[in-house]
């Protein structure tokens, strides 16, 4: 990664703020926007748009009081790696009917990232009332969907503008491998939520591999997300989340500044 | 949808006070055990009196801060409310004290310390450059790159496009492009001013 790439990602952060200000009519009176992350998937490399949504959801945290700096970590993995991660796969699984597979690498991005999120949430305790989880579900898998239309659409439009702006998928990885991955990633996500919301799945699943029930506590620490203080459980394990979040965060952040600083073809 | 509001840090931190002179080195190494004392203590009043106490004695706006730590709510108020229904009300208010007094927090730092400074000094902490360099470019071109979205939207609504979905693609697309173009001029203008197109 050379310098001339860093105002560009810069650019770009700025760029995907002022696009969620654009609103797009969806039918009943309702207006949705652009997320983004597969977006910029489909104009950056991959690394650097986890490190453009990193920086978003930083200054989301620091200037809008959006999230929260404990959750960053968990935000991070789930938005910027997680959500971009899955958008990459399906757009390059998919490059082959470039529509669909745009519309798909919306839809994972953002229904990934809310599943994870879903699933951290009720691992560190709040307990939402049976029946909410499947509308919880449904609702982000039509958010994704909406996602999906809006960057296939915005894309069609720079196709048309100029196709220089957007990466061709080098078709090197093999679309079935691609499109295995993807479905194997919303399945694991989705599994991941409805499994941790059944109230004893996890400690079952514990007792039958032979982790005691303390040790439970310090496992599901880590994972626990948006106020690691729902938890009810001692400090030991709300402090363990906080600094797990963070850890996770400066961990990422130096995995993707290795991965950019690898020569790459710009 | 870009009020004036989300620039009010811009300026109170640019005031003087005994905070903002502190090395921001220290108010993010302060901030971090604030946090986590927020998130384990049983009894939120003892880190609330103590930020109410930094910030008078920080001689910030009270009232100002109290109204930005408040955008957390909406967010919180849905677990909460999920808590609450579940049978366990003072979980759902401890929940939601500690998340108000956590974004609480985050804007006191934030309205002691210029943003740039915060950056700089979070690199100085070891955050990678590439990041925080990023987060440079973002922050100031917030505001250019929104300015043109509004313009956008303007221009879609005096043409009847408002309500349309492909129009708001196109104008999505637009702005693209203006922001790639933008980015390209910042690069030019950098290796004109001597940047040497080095690795970070």
């Amino acid at each position: 990664l050379d310098e001339s790439r860093v105002p560009l990602m810069g650019v770009m952060g700025a760029f995907v703020f002022a696009a969620q200000m654009i609103n797009f009519p969806v039918g009943a009176g309702s207006s949705g926007h652009l997320v983004g992350g597969a977006l910029l998937v489909a104009a950056l490399e991959p690394s650097a748009a986890m490190v453009v949504m990193t920086a978003i959801l930083v200054l989301q945290a620091l200037i809008f009081q959006d999230g929260g700096l404990l959750a960053l970590g968990a935000n991070v993995f789930n938005m910027a790696l997680a959500g971009v991660l899955s958008a990459w796969l399906a757009w390059r699984g998919f490059s082959r009917w470039r529509t669909p597979g745009l519309v798909l690498a919306g839809f994972v991005s953002v229904f990934v990232s809310a599943m994870l999120c879903l699933g951290e949430l009720a691992l560190s305790g709040v307990r939402l009332p049976p029946g909410t989880m499947g509308l919880a579900v449904g609702v982000f898998a039509v958010t994704g969907v909406l996602e999906g239309l809006i960057t296939a659409a915005v894309v069609g439009g720079l196709q048309r503008m100029n196709p220089d702006w957007l990466r061709t998928s080098k078709n090197t990885g093999g679309p079935a491998l691609a499109a295995l991955f993807t479905a194997a990633l919303v399945l694991a996500a989705g599994g991941f939520a409805v499994a941790s919301s059944l109230p004893d799945g996890l400690e079952r699943m514990a007792g039958l591999a032979g982790i005691t029930s303390q040790e439970i506590n310090l496992f599901q620490a880590p994972l626990a997300d948006y106020d690691a203080a729902v938890a009810a459980a001692p400090w030991v394990r709300k402090a363990l989340a906080g600094l797990a979040g963070l850890g996770l965060a400066l961990a990422f952040t130096w995995l993707a500044a290795r991965l950019l600083k690898r020569p790459r073809r710009v | 949808v870009f009020d004036r509001g989300r620039f009010v840090f811009d300026s109170w931190s640019r005031a003087g006070g005994p905070l903002h002179r502190l090395d921001a080195r220290w108010k993010i190494l302060a901030t971090l055990p604030l946090l986590l004392w927020i998130s384990w203590s049983p009894r939120p009043w003892e880190p609330c009196a103590a930020l109410l106490v930094l910030t008078l004695a920080g001689r910030l706006p009270l009232g100002g801060l109290a109204a930005r730590a408040a955008l957390v709510l909406p967010f919180t108020i849905v677990f909460a409310a999920a808590t609450a229904w579940m049978g366990d009300a003072a979980r759902a208010l401890l929940l939601m004290a500690r998340a108000y007094l956590s974004a609480y927090t985050v804007a006191l730092l934030m309205a002691s310390t210029p943003l740039e400074r915060l950056l700089d000094a979070a690199a100085r902490l070891g955050a990678p450059r590439l990041l925080t360099e990023v987060m440079h470019f973002t922050w100031r071109y917030l505001t250019v790159i929104g300015a043109q979205a509004a313009r956008l939207r303007i221009a879609a609504q005096a043409r009847g496009g408002g309500r349309s979905f492909r129009v708001s693609a196109q104008s999505v697309a637009v702005l693209f492009a203006g922001s790639y173009h933008r980015a390209e001029r910042i690069h030019r203008a950098m290796v004109a001013r001597g940047a040497t197109g080095g690795r970070l």
